[in-house]
């Protein structure tokens, strides 16, 4: 499991990349998906850019990841149950949803999400008993150092 | 084509032990067609019975201190979480003898104390022309239909201001018959969508996105989650094409049945014009793509030399869903992000986000809402998942 410091450091990262969606006129939500250790996909909000309300941050990190799996030839079913995500603000609805049917098994956000948080704040999407809907994954309170930040 | 509601199998029961019996058993007849009407999906506060709560109600023994009595009793018990109620019930008994009752105030809960609540049989409760108090059963809030009006009634008198347009929903007469026949066929063109999937390995499930204004297709899905993404299923393959038909999109998605700006054809059949239209621009999108890099890439949405225009309600403001299977949550939600205006799904199913779970569409905190309809087309929708290629 990260440390405090690992945790901050790929925060930061995520909130680097909410700043660059913020610079594009886009929500400034941004988040990293680490791999054993290293940044292996991220993302930011593209809504705007896309006209398409479901290109959020984590739905264009998870392309990317699918993509550098393909590319360095790993079974994106091996590569997803240990990814872990860090995203600037509570994932909604939909993408607690899509986490789940992904099996990531982790996630750290920086400040709850209260119109449409999908990990709590509305619904618990993370931890509800669906069956046969992916996996429940595990969420970390908000990041405190972050709350300010984000 | 429309299967008289006697057929529908299994799923005819379930409706009936969910719903009220009086939806399942409409449907809209014109000579020559019957299609069933889609069923409302509407929220527990509306299809449940409203829940009832104990109070204190006292006989008044002098029928004409009534009036006088009611005062008393207010200004004493002030109800204000139950203005829907009146104070009072008169009832005929047996031999022409009116009786009529006062209502006092809630009854003490064990796990939680109202500050409106007491047991007026302690503390020498007295009001000169009322009997021994007794407990009585009475509605918590206002009825909303009918239906619950008819329940909450039984126990105690309650005000009801009936909702017309639910009251027509609930019995089934709530769309025209061109209406239906509308409806029915861009289900048919959702059934379309899913076939195509089934016969490339996806799941059979397929989505149309419609402008009812302009009466036309602006999108088509189908399930993607085995080419690729786990996460293209119909819906959110949907979504983007409406994106693409408005210059935007961002998933690479390609394949026969999948476009935006239906042409205008009357032919159904007519899939090679699409699967043209379909390939040069998503070839082209996909060439964008092939080299895209982490955060950095950016794809270009520039669709002008193919004479779309970049148009459009902002995202799917005011276009309705046809889907063949119930949404599950991630697209239920989708959906709300996309401003749908109305959704019709087929068949129910166990991991579906609207009518089966989370019923996400009526959650009071959301910042978009949207009407749903279910079991269209219900028995071709449902037979997807069980035929063999």
């Amino acid at each position: 499991m990260a440390d405090q410091g690992e945790i901050e450091k790929y925060m930061y990262s995520a909130l680097d990349l909410a700043r660059a969606a913020l610079a594009k006129g886009e929500v400034p939500v941004g988040c990293v998906m680490v791999y054993q250790g290293q940044i292996v996909a991220q993302g930011h909000n593209r809504v705007n850019e896309s006209k398409n309300a479901t290109v959020h941050a984590e739905m264009v990190a998870v392309g990317q990841l699918l993509e550098w799996c393909m590319k360095v030839g790993l079974d994106k079913n091996e590569v997803l149950p240990i990814v872990q995500l860090y995203v600037t603000c509570e994932p909604c609805i939909m993408c607690a949803g899509a986490l789940r049917l992904l099996s990531i098994p982790v996630v750290w956000y920086g400040c709850p999400n209260p119109r449409f948080g999908g990990c709590g704040s509305v619904l618990s999407v993370h931890s509800d008993r669906l069956e046969s809907y992916g996996q429940q994954f595990k969420v970390h309170p908000p990041v405190c150092v972050m709350i300010r930040v984000c | 084509m429309a299967a008289p509601m006697s057929d529908l199998g299994p799923c005819k029961k379930k409706m009936k032990s969910e719903d009220d019996s009086s939806i399942s058993a409409a449907s809209t007849s014109s000579p020559g067609v019957t299609i069933p009407h889609p069923v409302p999906v509407l929220s527990q506060d509306v299809m449940a019975p409203v829940p009832l709560i104990d109070v204190y109600v006292a006989p008044v023994l002098d029928k004409k201190q009534t009036s006088h009595l009611i005062k008393e009793v207010s200004s004493r018990f002030p109800l204000p979480d139950l203005l829907h109620l009146k104070r009072v019930k008169s009832q005929k008994s047996g031999n022409k003898e009116t009786t009529i009752q006062i209502l006092l105030c809630k009854a003490p809960s064990e796990d939680s104390s109202s500050p409106d609540s007491e047991d007026p049989t302690e503390n020498g409760f007295r009001f000169d022309g009322l009997g021994k108090p007794f407990l009585t059963k009475v509605a918590v809030r206002p009825a909303i239909t009918r239906r619950q009006y008819e329940h909450c009634a039984q126990y105690w008198p309650t005000a009801f201001h009936e909702d017309k347009s639910l009251e027509r929903r609930l019995k089934g007469e709530f769309f025209s018959c061109e209406e239906l026949q509308s409806i029915q066929k861009y289900m048919k063109r959702a059934l379309q969508a899913a076939q195509h999937a089934k016969h490339t390995g996806m799941e059979p499930v397929g989505a149309v996105v419609v402008d009812p204004v302009a009466d036309e297709v602006v999108g088509v899905g189908h399930d993607l989650r085995h080419a690729g993404n786990p996460l293209h299923h119909a819906v959110m393959v949907a979504v983007d094409t409406v994106a693409s038909s408005q210059g935007g999109g961002y998933w690479d998605h390609r394949g026969p049945g999948l476009y935006w700006r239906e042409e205008q054809t009357e032919s159904s059949n007519d899939d090679s014009k699409e699967v043209a239209d379909c390939s040069s621009k998503r070839t082209e999108a996909g060439t964008d793509r092939k080299d895209t890099k982490l955060v950095d890439s950016t794809r270009t949405c520039d669709t002008s030399e193919e004479g779309q225009s970049n148009d459009g309600p902002y995202l799917c403001t005011g276009y309705d869903l046809y889907v063949t299977r119930e949404p599950c949550i991630m697209c239920a939600m989708a959906l709300v992000h996309s401003r749908i205006r109305r959704v019709f799904y087929g068949a129910p199913h166990p991991n579906g986000a609207l009518g089966t779970k989370y019923s996400l569409h009526t959650q009071p905190n959301i910042n978009h809402r949207y009407e749903v309809f279910k079991h269209v087309m219900l028995e071709e929708c449902s037979s997807l998942d069980l035929e063999t290629v």
